[in-house]
């Protein structure tokens, strides 16, 4: 693979005349094995190549991408480009590529996940779908994985590589109104057990029962990780500092203030044993970067040009991680008294910018619990709800644990949520 | 191309049930400006091929982009093999496809000028003056505006003997406005969504002089009041909002391969099961929702689909009553059909084509009515035009949808700007209380060309369309 991917990159030295380029290429081996209602329904594999050249002319910019590599279509791909920028406009925001750079060194290569052939995939998927079938319920889900290598190299003098491995894989447990998923992700498919997942899936499916019909009304929640993990990933793109200071998101001049709960810490971590960690993108390098310390806004992320603009250094929120403690379920829901158990949301989008208004609805599962036990389980909800007010609500935390493969969060125990809508479901 | 023959004779050999072989090559350009900066100037390619084998009733699908004989025959042989092991795990003998005869057929989107020969240096000229007028308003702190061109080339063969050559285009040009001041920010948008046509549409559109209006509505929505509360008011919606609003709530719960439970596991079901065909009362009488992948200019108009299917028309919903479902030949004989309505389509060479949403539109009013009589003909409601913050939930039932610019409507007058309106309402209330639509002078399509769905995410286009429509009695409110 170096070798060849040297060669693509003597190519585009040879040919260029920009004044500045970047180059990425990368090579990505996928399989997916897709399956529902207990029978595969897709299964996909191949290797997709990219090759992308971004070239700098008089401070004029355009970027092109093929997939294709051979010497005829690299000597294209470098003209082609070039050409773009030289009719391009001068970019009063330009900024030269990054330079020679250390970054971390990445452990994401792990002999488990790299050797899963698609007998034993598809053998899992046997398996999972024997159990569903043996409760009398339905399966749906995926099981994908993947193998990249990506390069990166500038005129300036930066030259990286890393590779990854990753498997996901998740399971929606359906018998006519009852319905609930489990997913998990990693990179070390050692760390994986079928077992485990189907328990955790079969304990969440048992404890739901025909939903009793709730009003939506403001109650303490506590939110699983998967739940956590999909309300959060909106900071990674809200947190930003230029929309921050262009008064389009709530954070002007927030640095250094309680902005966010007492209780809320979030960073971005140079090494994880679950997650895939990613040293370099194309205008930074992963450095361990708190952006919320207990509820205080330390941190932005920054892009390159706008870095430039006001003297900053460029950051980028490789991975999240979201400090989590040592309570248990059990002890919020007695903390707590009376609430709901959220396995999942669904469908989040911005209602407003400025005020960090969230939308979306609860999924694959709602209980409601009472005098700190279990009571049944009831409809989905929709919330319309303030981020950053979320974080301030917080009472307690559970550990934490990967969702997805970029995310570590725990479980949280909420109050006052805000819930307006309910499903007749 | 000789590709096609021997990837179809190798799946013959090997003993597929069926095969199909798509070689694809999709051409993008991006442009996507800042202010003065050009943040993107893009241009991709994507080429290769994706073979679909279909063997003891399962699929295997493999793909690649090395283009020699070795290549191709060894990706046969590893989709071959892939649907051999999935076949482990299948219910009774599996997939059968619906019936469908073979053609030998090409199609080309009809345009005038090929966006890709306009040279990047007046595309980027054009979007920089529509940014620095939007600019001139003190209030504008940002302007975005954005430009895609994509052609999608495409040539199909199958074992049941169909020979395609699809050469589709679209483009899609959007501006937006972003007000801001020391309490809020507030934009607005111009966006019709893509269309399956060439630059001429861009010297139609005139964008600079509705750049003039979008950062004039932009100011005007920034200093504009909230509604206090929520109650059940009237709603008067464009043609451009409805493009989503009946894209979430009708087009997506119609594919069959979510009502088959096929997407349980993400994207999610569908509450408009089989047993409520011919019979349940999606929306009032003048409700009528058509499927056409016929369209002249719409973006799932290609000749036929990844099936080799034909594109049709045909009603999904009819006098209000649900018709009919968009289909593959893969999902309609789970219900008892042997035909597909052609809905098969895959994004990218590497992508296993799925169910996705075909055009789908509001058939415009039977009755002469312009937007401005609908209006006077409102005592009290809300205006709204175009696309906002979009919600539904995994069964498309229940919604919450905002929107791009509002009026509030007093006796039969718009009388005021409104900003951080919602609507939450469901299925079947929403369609029902459908009581009035304009005719087919104010009919108008909208594009959609993100459309995402399946495990891995493909993103889709098709084309919507409607007339102004009028809608009592929902709840209409702000975030609270
Ligand atoms: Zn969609």
């Amino acid at each position: 693979m170096k070798e060849l991917v040297s060669s693509i990159y003597e190519i585009i030295k040879k040919e260029h005349k920009a004044d500045d380029y970047e180059v990425y290429i990368s090579f990505s081996d996928d399989h997916e094995a897709r399956f529902a209602q207990n029978a595969m329904s897709q299964h996909m594999t191949g290797q997709i190549v990219k090759v992308v050249y971004e070239a700098s002319i008089d401070r004029k910019t355009a970027s092109s991408s093929v997939n294709q590599y051979d010497e005829d279509t690299i000597r294209q791909l470098v003209k082609t480009t070039e050409d773009l920028a030289r009719i391009s406009q001068e970019d009063p925001e330009y900024i030269d590529s990054m330079g020679k750079q250390d970054f971390p060194k990445t452990d994401n290569i792990k002999p488990a996940t790299t050797n899963l052939t698609p007998e034993t995939i598809v053998n899992i998927i046997k398996d999972a779908v024997d159990f569903a079938k043996s409760k009398g319920t339905k399966l749906s889900g995926i099981f994908s994985l993947n193998k990249t290598s990506f390069y990166f190299y500038t005129k300036k003098g930066f030259e990286g590589s890393y590779d990854t491995c990753s498997y996901e894989f998740s399971m929606t447990m359906k018998e006519g109104e009852r319905e609930t998923k489990v997913s998990t992700a990693g990179k070390d498919f050692s760390k994986f057990s079928l077992q485990n997942q189907l328990d955790q899936l079969y304990s969440q499916f048992s404890s739901l029962d025909k939903p009793n019909a709730m009003e939506p009304e403001t109650i303490s929640v506590i939110l699983r990780p998967q739940a956590v993990a999909n309300i959060m990933m909106y900071l990674r793109w809200l947190l930003d500092r230029r929309m921050a200071d262009d008064g389009i998101t709530p954070l002007k001049g927030q640095i250094g203030k309680q902005f966010f709960g007492e209780k809320f810490n979030m960073s971005t971590v140079e090494n994880d044993d679950n997650m895939t960690i990613i040293p370099f993108f194309n205008d930074s390098v992963l450095k361990q970067i708190d952006w919320i310390k207990d509820g205080v806004l330390m941190a932005q992320p920054i892009s390159g040009t706008y870095a430039n603009m006001i003297d900053e250094k460029p950051s980028s929120m490789f991975n999240v991680f979201i400090q989590g403690d040592t309570t248990s379920e059990e002890d919020m829901m007695k903390m707590a008294g009376r609430g709901l158990i959220i396995n999942n949301f669904w469908y989040i989008r911005t209602n407003d910018m400025r005020t960090f208004d969230l939308t979306g609805m609860t999924r694959d599962g709602v209980l409601y619990f009472e005098n700190g036990k279990v009571k049944h389980s009831v409809n989905n909800f929709r919330f319309n709800e303030k981020l950053h007010e979320i974080t301030r609500r917080i009472m307690a935390l559970g550990e934490s644990t990967i969702v997805f493969n970029s995310s570590v969060v725990p479980t949280m125990l909420i109050k006052d949520f805000h819930f307006i809508d309910r499903t007749n479901f | 191309m000789k590709y096609l023959d021997l990837a179809i004779d190798r799946a013959v050999q090997l003993g597929a049930e069926y095969a199909d072989i798509r070689i694809h090559k999709t051409t993008t350009e991006v442009l996507y400006l800042q202010n003065k900066s050009i943040k993107n100037a893009n241009n991709d390619v994507l080429y290769g091929y994706g073979i679909r084998v279909l063997k003891d009733g399962t699929w295997g699908f493999a793909h690649s982009s090395v283009f020699t004989e070795d290549a191709l025959l060894k990706t046969v042989q590893k989709a071959y093999d892939t649907a051999k092991l999935s076949a482990i795990v299948k219910n009774g003998d599996g997939i059968r496809l619906a019936n469908e005869r073979s053609y030998i057929a090409s199609y080309k989107t009809p345009y005038k000028v090929d966006p890709f020969g306009i040279p990047l240096k007046e595309k980027a000229e054009l979007f920089l003056e529509i940014n620095q007028r939007m600019m001139n308003l003190k209030e504008i702190k940002k302007a975005n505006s954005f430009f895609r061109a994509q052609k999608d080339e495409k040539l199909f063969a199958s074992t049941i003997g169909t020979r395609l050559d699809i050469n589709t285009l679209y483009i899609n040009p959007q501006i937006t406005a972003i007000a801001i001041s020391d309490y809020d920010s507030q934009s607005r948008t111009f966006d019709e969504g893509g269309r399956g046509v060439g630059w001429e549409w861009i010297e139609q559109l005139d964008l600079l002089e509705k750049s003039r209006y979008v950062a004039e509505e932009a100011v005007m929505k920034l200093n504009s009041d909230e509604l206090k509360e929520e109650k059940r008011r009237t709603l008067v919606l464009d043609p451009n909002h409805l493009g989503l609003t009946m894209h979430e709530s009708v087009g997506h719960p119609t594919e069959l391969d979510r009502v088959l439970g096929w997407e349980a596991d993400y994207a999610g079901i569908s509450f408009a099961t089989p047993e409520k065909l011919g019979n349940y009362q999606y929306g009032s009488k003048i409700v009528n929702f058509v499927g056409d992948n016929t369209l002249e200019g719409g973006l799932a108009t290609a000749g036929f689909d990844d099936d080799g299917v034909p594109g049709q028309k045909w009603h999904i919903i009819k006098d209000g009553v649900l018709q009919e479902y968009g289909t593959t030949r893969e999902t309609a004989p789970f219900i008892g059909v042997d035909y597909s309505r052609g809905c098969n389509r895959a994004t990218h060479y590497y992508d296993q084509p799925i169910n996705r949403i075909p055009n789908l539109y509001l058939l415009p009013g039977k009755k002469e009515l312009t937007p401005a009589q609908l209006i006077s003909d409102t005592e009290e409601g809300v205006y709204i035009q175009g696309r906002g913050s979009f919600s539904i939930d995994q069964h498309r039932v229940n919604f919450q949808f905002g929107g791009d610019f509002f009026w509030e409507i007093k006796d039969g007058k718009l009388i005021r700007p409104l900003k951080k309106v919602l609507y939450r309402s469901n299925n079947p209330e929403f369609w029902n209380s459908c009581d009035a639509i304009c005719d087919k002078r104010f009919w108008k399509p909208f594009g959609v060309i993100n459309c995402g769905k399946g495990q891995p995410n493909q993103t889709a286009r098709m084309t919507h369309g409607a007339s102004p429509a009028r809608f009592r009695n929902i709840r209409v409110g702000g975030s609270k």
